[in-house]
């Protein structure tokens, strides 16, 4: 096919190309990352989670979610060990009554010391928050970032648009249905972005039932042959990305070439007749996956792989629908609930989650990052870890080294 | 036999203090282990013909196949994104492992990267390599060579085990590299570092835990409270250049009847006496580099213990719990199999080493930081242990480093 292989590995392919996204341990910061699904929170409940280190408290109340630091100021103690709320728009420490304005996280009184000069002079970090595609987001970032970003920056865009060939459904569109599950993976959370649109590793996926039961046609890997193999996306005010080009474009000129056969090892590639039509992938800032087109035509698949701490991640896995009547949602949930979330998340995405934590020791002291012998399939690894590098609002810093403003105590 | 008076030993007491370990200091930095040197890695059935394998040694992880009869030990982690090819090997080809996860392709035989599944023009085949290990297999046991890749000659594994005694000698008990001995045992994992493993393997001092073994009871062994050590003769260091290196407890007296340890059957301020009647005839234990023991003549005249322990980890080693009889005739080995199946095996193994085992772990805190190492304070009954520690930072190939510091660094 195309013998000029060696071009499409980037000039400058070292870690210090990319210095930024090495010291990414902990998360890109002043980015919306998802808390949890929205029908977890319910009215007047009390949730915590953890994002990029940042324990965080969240409660729903009177239809409004708030979120605050899960750290009372005192003696640093987790609020959400056993939140009390006394009084509406407040919430008190069950160790020694510290209360916090939920709106500004303010200290409002003290249980048992209604008159300390502390009340006023102290308080613990809020979060803004938002809403959509059944998910709350949270804002994690500097204090003082400002006014933060949309949400539909954080998420990838509709890329195609309605009527062009491959349409597909996008998770902020309110004829689309989102249905998902979160649960916690054992590798750091760049490790899991970049398995998530790696071209090389569908390997993994060669005895996957879904491969079976679909017919798919699952090459051994796909291999860059163009420098348009991959697209960046890195305008201002809008989504930054990264995209592989595995559809031929409008001219049919093909920029990635699935691999169907090794002659060395005399292996063929699994699977049967079905090309899924339409299948892209493109990963997105602060690490959005998407997946047009899957699981079947017309639908999108979403993960996103949130920092927990520097070597575990939320794995959220999300499939949308468009679904413009009640029946055709009907159909879709039902299918979901039935057949698409074990098919996927399980006997598909399982694959996955295991590479992934098998790659957490070789990275796990930043050794694996100058080690590690990338080959011309990680051209969009490389891609992915630039753009990264030069586009991220923040670059999280760990735990203990984070500033805990606190306002002074004057006597 | 005549009891020494303790007050004219002339054994020097081990030396106390932060200073102490100055006198064998590479021994306190072997926490991952010594480097070149033969260790086990699977017994031989573990390991079948098309079979993959795989073990961690001195934080070193392997992979091991066996194919056309023939062994290969391999790094087991693919240099691409570090993982281990163990987890699914792949054999497309005779001669090469292929990795589950991009289908980057190694030859057995050097390591060498042959070709990436979906990327054969790569300009990195032949260009990448993962580290290859010598490999032998002996005495029913896959015995693997953990060192620099450089490291020439290799040496015999016959230098890393435990010599024979000549047959002449009294209390003659087989060695695992007899001809005609039939070698049976475990192997498993203990929460310790190597060297803690080690120490209390040969420990004069450490028979009190296994006072009230079911095996003593079961064979009314005189176990003593401890064995003192009376003479500058009581251990013995061999140091040839080329042969094994090691310390033997010299617990039989001379042939002239001059005894260097006292067995400790009472101590009167506690009232505490010793169990058993029957004095063990030719026990003797001895430990050789990188860690292997040996116990002659134990559980019975005749049968020797092995035990080796292999580092893991900083913090875990492969406890290998061998038993040696001579048997040149089918009929005695089967005999032997079958007393080892259905007796020894729970009652040496279990019953008594089980008590070793729970001991060591009991030591990994105090010297998890090495804080141990300066703040123990050993008594008389340890100076073997001392002259052990002093024996391998004398004699140990080389001190193995952790492992992000190992060969991370890629010919490109």
């Amino acid at each position: 096919m195309n013998a000029s292989i060696s071009n499409n590995r980037p000039a400058a392919t070292g870690p210090s190309s990319y210095a930024p996204y090495i010291k990414a341990r902990w998360g890109l910061k002043n980015h919306w990352f998802p808390a949890l699904f929205s029908e977890e929170l319910k009215e007047g409940e009390f949730d915590a989670t953890t994002l990029c280190g940042e324990p965080i408290l969240l409660r729903r109340e009177a239809g409004q979610v708030h979120a605050l630091e899960d750290r009372c100021c005192h003696r640093g103690v987790a609020l959400s060990k056993k939140p009390y709320c006394f009084k509406e728009g407040t919430v008190t420490c069950w160790y020694h009554g510290y209360t916090y304005g939920l709106g500004d996280g303010e200290l409002k009184t003290i249980i048992g010391s209604p008159d300390d000069p502390l009340i006023g002079n102290a308080s613990i970090k809020t979060y803004p928050v938002t809403e959509a595609a059944g998910m709350i987001f949270v804002f994690v970032g500097d204090a003082d970032f400002g006014e933060p970003p949309p949400l539909a920056h954080d998420l990838p865009p509709q890329l195609r648009a309605a009527g062009e060939p491959h349409y597909c459904a996008h998770l902020l569109n309110p004829k689309t249905t989102v249905r998902g599950i979160r649960r916690q993976g054992a590798a750091n959370w760049r490790l899991a972005s970049e398995n998530g649109f790696d071209p090389g590793h569908v390997l993994v996926h060669q005895d996957s039932p879904w491969v079976y039961a679909q017919d798919w046609a699952l090459p051994l890997g796909f291999r860059p042959i163009t420098e348009h193999a991959t697209t960046t996306f890195v305008e201002s005010n809008a989504p930054r990305g990264i995209l592989n080009e595995y559809v031929p474009g409008s001219d049919g000129v093909a920029h990635y070439e699935p691999v169907m056969h090794n002659e060395l090892l005399d292996v063929s590639a699994f699977g049967g007749q079905n090309v899924p039509a339409g299948l892209r992938t493109s990963m997105w800032l602060p690490g959005v996956l998407l997946v047009e087109n899957a699981p079947y035509p017309g639908m999108s698949m979403y993960e996103m792989y949130v920092p927990i701490d520097d070597q575990t991640y939320q794995y959220w896995e999300l499939i949308a629908c468009e679904t413009p009547s009640p029946e055709d949602e009907a159909a879709f949930v039902d299918k979901y609930e039935n057949y698409l979330k074990k098919a996927m998340f399980n006997d598909f995405n399982d694959q996955d989650l295991v590479a992934r934590d098998a790659m957490q020791p070789f990275y796990a002291q930043d050794a694996g990052w100058s080690a590690e012998q990338l080959c011309s399939l990680d051209a969009v690894i490389i891609g992915w870890r630039k753009l990264v590098a030069g586009y991220a609002r923040g670059i999280q810093g760990p735990p203990k080294e984070r500033s805990r403003p606190r306002k002074t105590r004057t006597l | 036999m005549s009891t020494p008076d303790p007050t004219q030993s002339k054994v020097t007491p081990p030396a106390q203090g932060a200073n102490a370990t100055k006198s064998y200091q590479p021994y306190v930095d072997a926490k991952w282990g010594l480097k070149n040197h033969w260790y086990p890695a699977l017994f031989s059935h573990e390991l079948e013909e098309g079979a993959f394998g795989s073990t961690k040694i001195c934080g070193e992880p392997i992979l091991l196949r066996r194919e056309n009869d023939q062994l290969y030990a391999l790094e087991d982690r693919c240099c691409h994104r570090g993982v281990p090819l163990s987890k699914k090997p792949y054999c497309f080809k005779e001669g090469m492992v292929t990795c589950w996860y991009h289908g980057y392709t190694y030859g057995l035989n050097d390591g060498e990267l042959k070709t990436i599944l979906a990327a054969p023009d790569d300009p990195l085949i032949g260009n990448a390599s993962i580290k290859t290990y010598p490999i032998v297999e002996k005495y029913s046991i896959i015995w693997v060579f953990v060192g620099d890749a450089d490291y020439a000659p290799i040496p015999p594994l016959e230098s890393d085990l435990p010599p024979q005694e000549s047959k002449d000698y009294a209390y003659y008990s087989p060695n695992l590299t007899d001809d005609d001995a039939i070698v049976l045992g475990i192997r498993r994992k203990g929460e310790s570092n190597w060297r803690l493993a080690v120490e209390n393997g040969f420990d004069p001092g450490h028979v009190l835990i296994h006072w009230k073994s079911p095996l003593v009871y079961a064979h009314d062994l005189a176990v003593p409270l401890g064995f003192k050590p009376t003479s500058d003769e009581a251990v013995k260091a061999f140091e040839d250049a080329d042969g094994p290196k090691g310390m033997m407890n010299m617990y039989p007296p001379d042939a002239d009847g001059h005894s260097n340890y006292e067995p400790i059957f009472e101590n009167t301020m506690l009232d505490v006496r010793a169990s058993g009647g029957t004095p063990a005839l030719g026990i003797r234990t001895s430990m050789w580099l990188p860690g292997v023991l040996k116990v002659e003549n134990f559980p019975f005249p005749g049968i020797t213990a092995h035990e080796m322990y292999v580092p893991i980890d900083d913090k875990s080693y492969e406890y290998w719990e061998l038993l040696v009889k001579t048997a040149p005739t089918e009929a005695e080995r089967e005999e032997f199999t079958d007393r080892y199946e259905n007796y020894l095996r729970d009652a040496v193994f279990h019953d008594f080493n089980d008590d070793d085992l729970w001991a060591r772990d009991s030591m990994q805190p105090f010297y998890e930081n090495d804080v141990g190492f300066a703040e123990e304070k050993l008594c008389a009954m340890d100076a073997v242990i001392v002259a052990w520690r002093k024996l391998v930072a004398r004699h140990a190939r080389g001190i193995q480093t952790p492992p992000m510091e190992l060969g991370l660094k890629r010919r490109r």
